[in-house]
């Protein structure tokens, strides 16, 4: 299902987390668990984080293209990023690396790992 | 208003029958969610409960969790839906497969917390993702779907945010 983008989502630090692992095969296709093993994120914690990827237009979702009564399981759901929406999400990535640089180079000590 | 003894007897006879007709839905019936079955049989044990002890609004708030459980265990049954949990039923299992009825359970209140249109595609969505974790103990399952009712209202919110701009965009 693409959507119409619909702005820019609050780039928070578990939804960065679900960005960079989506990122990491951008055309691969990756079910709710999957992605939290990915971006190592407690399972069941990232579907808010879906649900406003997917309204701004970032993600695509489908149905796994099974019969549920002949696999004897629910149907999983898979999420990609739209083509848009990969870009859309390398930039933002960059932007908030480059904010927290910049707030780490205010504070030097937590530069280098806060030694 | 006066009643008879065997007025009486009958009136207790039929909640009797009623009752053990929908504690036999609750156990046997899987052709609507465990929470509207439970939900229909409180209902109408409360609305006893309320007859026993004269008391209107416990008759009142009986009457409306039996009539919520009711209308959406016919629904249920209407939809087609076959996937309830009863006491009886073989469930296709691979190996060590095996969902815990309780993070079931869960996951369908995790659904009911969210908006109605959106109910059926995240139910199927976690009950699934149950399903992966079919081979994972007890404790890792109902923790999974207990984070999935925590995180029911944030999705909510996220959900409705997004249909409330698509709707502003048109």
């Amino acid at each position: 299902m693409t959507e119409k983008p619909t702005g820019q989502p609050r780039m928070t630090l578990p939804t960065q987390l679900v960005l960079r692992a989506l990122l990491e095969k951008p055309a691969e296709e990756l079910y709710g668990l999957q992605i939290c093993a990915k971006a190592e994120l407690p399972s069941g914690t990232i579907h808010p984080i879906l649900s406003r990827l997917e309204s701004a237009g970032w993600l695509e979702s489908r149905w796994e293209d099974v019969n549920p009564h002949e696999q004897g399981r629910p149907r999983r759901r898979y999420y990609r990023l739209s083509p848009d929406g990969a870009i859309l999400a390398r930039d933002a990535l960059a932007r908030a690396t480059a904010s927290r640089n910049a707030l780490r180079a205010l504070r030097p000590g937590l530069a280098g790992g806060g030694a | 208003m006066t009643f008879s003894v065997s007025g009486w007897v009958f009136l207790y006879l039929m909640f009797g029958l009623v009752g053990l007709w929908l504690l036999a839905e609750v156990f046997l019936q899987h052709k609507a969610r465990l929470l509207w079955r439970v939900t229909a049989f409180t209902g109408f044990v409360t609305v006893v409960m309320g007859v026993v002890g004269a008391s209107v609004v416990v008759i009142g708030v009986g009457s409306v969790g039996f009539a919520v459980g009711q209308i959406f265990v016919t629904n249920s049954y209407r939809r087609g839906y076959t996937e309830g949990w009863t006491v009886n039923r073989r469930r296709p299992r691979t190996g060590h497969r095996s969902v815990t009825p309780s993070a079931m359970w869960l996951t369908d209140v995790a659904a009911w917390i969210l908006p109605a249109r959106d109910r059926c595609r995240y139910s199927e969505e976690w009950r699934s993702e149950l399903w992966d974790l079919a081979t994972a103990p007890r404790r890792h399952q109902i923790a999974h779907a207990l984070r999935n009712v925590i995180y029911a209202w944030p999705t909510r919110r996220a959900v409705l945010q997004g249909q409330h701009r698509m709707a502003g965009e048109r």
